[in-house]
């Protein structure tokens, strides 16, 4: 199936586009996406999305098709599906 | 949410011309314009974003404003820092925002602070407004005024852009999630310094002004609940909604 990764702010810059589509066999969760999309994008994306062990940054905003998605509970995608995924910004 | 306790200001005719075209608003009227003249917004910092806050809050007849912003104006502050002026380098950034408010609107009651929030000053200037509107470009100020707001109950507006993208929430504390609950600490990654257009932020500004209006006149629906989300690179607006997060030491302490 087919999830697209929504790439918002820094991690957009990052990755080089704001839209990536991601490949993912049936039952994938949200969580299956970003870890695929993670080993994909560049290391600099992947450095804005986990840290060295391998943890999410506890920044990240995570939404499935609009919906909030907590790192700890896994949430199953379907094809089409939307993972937003957005670093943190503020004012200036 | 419950209707903020404001105490209505009578209009003066000058007013009630001034405000005419906005006192037609059906659910607004005049009942609503008084609100808005007897209300105080604290807006954190005057940079892109607070900037076009500050302008559409005084245009619109808010009563009294504090407004925090230290430092004097620099060149790089001008593609996007609507009260800076040229003639104004060098000079403090909040005498130049007073200017231009007064400019728009002399009947405005300004509070210049020339200071950031610290832990100094934040509870007294949360202590003193109905609304916050953060625009400040750090997140340990936004952190601080996030821990006053839940603490003394205020509802606080929260706008943040980055180059072409943009984000709105508005946190009520006990009815929807508030700055921690989205993020339990001080982001590694982000950076004082950030690539960005000034109708980028100008845009988020009004977006955010207009939040503010609603909660002090209790009009519409806020964005309580939901992060709106705008790509103008592409013209691609989102909501999604936001939750509280389980033990926040903020506000599920």
């Amino acid at each position: 199936m087919n999830v697209k990764i929504q790439c918002f702010a820094q991690l957009a810059r990052a990755a080089g586009a704001s839209e990536h589509s991601q490949e993912l066999d049936e039952g994938a969760t949200a969580q299956d996406a970003l870890r695929a999309f993670a080993g994909s994008t560049t290391a600099e994306a992947r450095a804005l999305l986990f840290n060295e062990e391998g943890e999410l940054q506890p920044t990240i905003l995570l939404f499935l098709d609009e919906e909030p998605v907590l790192w700890s509970e896994a949430k199953a995608a379907k094809d089409g599906s939307a993972l937003f995924v957005a670093t943190p910004i503020a004012g200036g | 949410m419950a209707e903020l306790p404001i105490t209505p200001a009578p209009l003066t005719d000058e007013e009630r011309a001034i405000y005419e075209w906005q006192t037609r608003i059906p659910d607004f009227g005049e009942e609503g314009q008084e609100r808005l003249k007897g209300a105080t917004v604290l807006v954190s910092r005057l940079g892109g974003l607070g900037s076009v806050v500050a302008y559409e809050l005084a245009a619109a007849g808010v009563g009294r404003l504090i407004l925090a912003h230290a430092g004097n104006v620099r060149p790089s502050d001008l593609n996007r820092q609507l009260l800076m002026t040229h003639e104004q380098l060098g000079k403090p950034r909040i005498e130049s925002a007073e200017r231009r408010l007064h400019d728009l609107n002399p009947r405005l009651e300004i509070v210049p602070v020339a200071e950031n929030i610290s832990e100094e000053n934040v509870e007294r200037l949360v202590g003193e407004v109905d609304v916050v509107v953060d625009c400040a470009p750090l997140f340990e100020e936004r952190f601080l005024m996030n821990r006053e707001t839940v603490r003394q109950s205020k509802p606080m507006v929260e706008c943040a852009m980055y180059e072409l993208q943009a984000q709105l929430t508005t946190f009520i504390p006990g009815e929807s999630p508030c700055l921690a609950c989205l993020f339990p600490e001080v982001p590694p990654a982000w950076k004082r310094e950030f690539p960005v257009f000034g109708a980028v932020s100008g845009s988020v500004g009004c977006l955010a002004a207009m939040e503010t209006i609603k909660l002090l006149a209790g009009i519409g629906e806020t964005l309580a609940g939901e992060l709106l989300t705008m790509d103008l690179r592409d013209m691609v607006f989102r909501k999604h909604r936001i939750s509280r997060r389980a033990g926040c030491p903020v506000c599920d302490a």
